[in-house]
């Protein structure tokens, strides 16, 4: 046996460590949490969030990327929740147990995982080289498709996490199946599906890899869901690299948006999960 | 509540079982036995591993009678009750042989509609399980399961099952709150409401009291009590007292086995059996 002292230092030292790893994670987040507030809020102004990307050397906003991000989410999110949720409850409350099931679960893990860059490449092969051209629908599909197993997973999470207890209280008063699961579990679970959505909504805003290689991208506002689009991912992406500072500074207050937004979502998530789901 | 029955002792402070007042409570000593509502015969239950919970169990439940099952953990007391409105369907693999008669039609056959079935068997569970919904939407769900009401009827129905479980004064200043804010005793209340507001013909009882607080207890033991006058209700208790207090009969179960059954006060004073006074005198279980 080790002496008092001895173990109290290393539970010290062990304190210690585990701090110092925490302060390195924390100093680069606020890094670049400041950095992007510094640099990006000069480059926001009403400008835009009311004017398409400019060529170089002219002033203009990032009206056109911003539509184009919103929508092609909007999209992707419609497409997915209700295919996620219905695969989600089908993989928590039906399949239990069979294999057909316990595959799909570790599938969808996997795809859960994935990178965003392979399906790209995969609603670049299915939907815009038969096409033969870059479209809208082919970046909302390749949202839609990093949106979906998200979705699902916590679908399936949070309806694991709603008692059997209560699914018999309602058998027990001789409700029908699917009237259970409308009226009484999918209300039980319902902040934390709705998390899941929102946390998915998250995860897609900041893709740049998958539009890269469906929606592209477009300097000028368009709602034709049938051809390139413009959005904030790759609009940052091209703006960044370029040598052009008014460009550059575009890209910075884009990235602030995406920042934004991404942060905002989470912290709703957060309280909707944490918030009792009091009817 | 029902303050009105000053024979009732305090229930807070433990009451040995005492046959003689009990025997007061309900039928005088030559009246007839109220009739058989269901009868179990050679009820063998497996679990989906194959495990033979109960071997072959028979046995009656009167209408309008309490009757209590005892017995030690893992006896089989809880599986039989599951087997009474058929909740092990939920289960795939559970399997059940033997017959379950009410009023003399079998109820586990294959072709049972087990819906009509639990409208007519309620059940309440050892957990409060308030749906995430408003208490007045808790008892109003099993209504609208089975009947179209007005808005002013299913009003009177919900303000009645709230009274008939003894809940009504507590929650009628806020019955557009969530079920779920109510404190255990409540909840377990509520339950029993909901299962009574869809009148059913058996109450199940699967340990209500055992997760609640001495005086949450007591008010749901004078519920049963009054609920026996309209129900035939089958309790599962780990409480020797609560048996002794609350049942006509008592089951007592070893193992899968039906040990020994019969009135309540004779199971208590002398039982047949030395396996049940040992269990009764907290010998073993």
């Amino acid at each position: 046996m080790s002496s008092y002292s001895g173990r109290r230092f290393r539970n010290s030292l062990a304190m210690w460590l585990a701090i110092a790893a925490a302060a390195v994670g924390l100093f680069f987040l606020f890094a670049i949490l400041v950095t992007l507030l510094y640099k990006g809020f000069t480059a926001i102004s009403p400008r835009m969030f009311l004017e398409s990307t400019p060529p170089p050397g002219e002033d203009g906003g990032l009206l056109n990327a911003i539509f184009g991000s919103v929508v092609m989410t909007v999209v992707a999110v419609v497409v997915a929740t209700p295919i996620g949720i219905l695969a989600g409850t089908f993989l928590a409350e039906s399949s239990r147990g069979h294999w057909l099931g316990e595959a799909a679960k570790f599938i969808n893990d996997i795809l859960l995982s994935a990178p965003s860059i392979i399906i790209g490449l995969f609603v670049y092969t299915v939907l815009v080289v038969p096409v033969g051209h870059f479209s809208a629908w082919a970046g909302a599909a390749s949202l839609a498709l990093i949106a979906l197993p998200v979705i699902n997973r916590t679908t399936q999470d949070m309806l694991g996490l709603v008692p059997n207890a209560l699914r018999e209280a309602a058998a027990a008063l001789g409700t029908p199946r699917w009237k259970t699961m409308m009226s009484v579990i999918y209300r039980a679970a319902l902040s934390g599906i709705l998390t899941g959505v929102l946390l998915a909504i998250a995860r897609v805003t900041g893709e740049t890899a998958p539009l890269l290689f469906t929606a592209l991208n477009n300097q000028f506002f368009s709602t034709n869901l049938g051809a390139p689009m413009a959005n904030l991912p790759v609009v940052i992406f091209q703006f960044a690299t370029s040598p052009y500072d008014d460009w550059q500074k575009l890209a910075w207050g884009g990235a602030l948006l995406i920042t934004v937004t991404i942060l905002v979502l989470n912290i709703v998530a957060r309280w909707l999960a944490g918030a009792k789901s009091n009817l | 509540m029902t303050m009105d029955t000053p024979t009732v002792p305090t229930h807070a402070a433990p009451v040995p079982p005492t046959p003689a007042t009990k025997a007061s409570s309900f039928a005088l000593p030559n009246s007839e036995p109220h009739p058989i509502k269901v009868e179990i015969k050679d009820l063998k239950f497996f679990y989906a591993n194959g495990f033979e919970a109960l071997h072959g169990i028979n046995l009656q439940l009167r209408d309008k009678t309490v009757t209590a099952f005892i017995g030690p953990s893992g006896c089989g007391k809880s599986t039989l009750l599951r087997v009474l409105n058929r909740i092990y369907d939920l289960y795939p693999g559970q399997k059940v042989t033997g017959e379950v008669l009410m009023d003399g039609r079998n109820i586990l056959n294959k072709n049972e509609d087990l819906n009509l079935l639990r409208s007519k068997v309620g059940m309440v569970f050892q957990k409060p399980t308030p749906f995430p919904m408003s208490i007045y939407d808790n008892i109003a769900f099993g209504i609208r399961l089975y009947e179209k009401v007005s808005k002013s009827e299913m009003d009177g129905r919900v303000e009645a099952a709230l009274r008939r479980a003894a809940l009504w004064g507590e929650v009628k200043d806020k019955l557009s709150q969530s079920g779920l804010g109510l404190s255990g005793g409540q909840q377990q209340r509520l339950c029993i409401a909901r299962a009574v507001a869809v009148r059913p013909e058996v109450l199940l009882l699967d340990e209500p009291a055992s997760a609640l607080d001495p005086i949450s207890t007591a008010k749901i033991e004078e519920l049963i009590e009054e609920l026996s006058a309209e129900f035939c209700i089958a309790i599962v208790t780990h409480n020797m007292q609560q048996a002794a207090r609350t049942s006509e009969y008592t089951a007592f179960m070893y193992l899968g086995d039906l040990i020994e059954f019969g009135k309540t006060d004779t199971i208590f004073t002398a039982p047949t059996e030395k396996r049940t006074h040992d269990y009764i005198t907290g010998r073993f279980g």
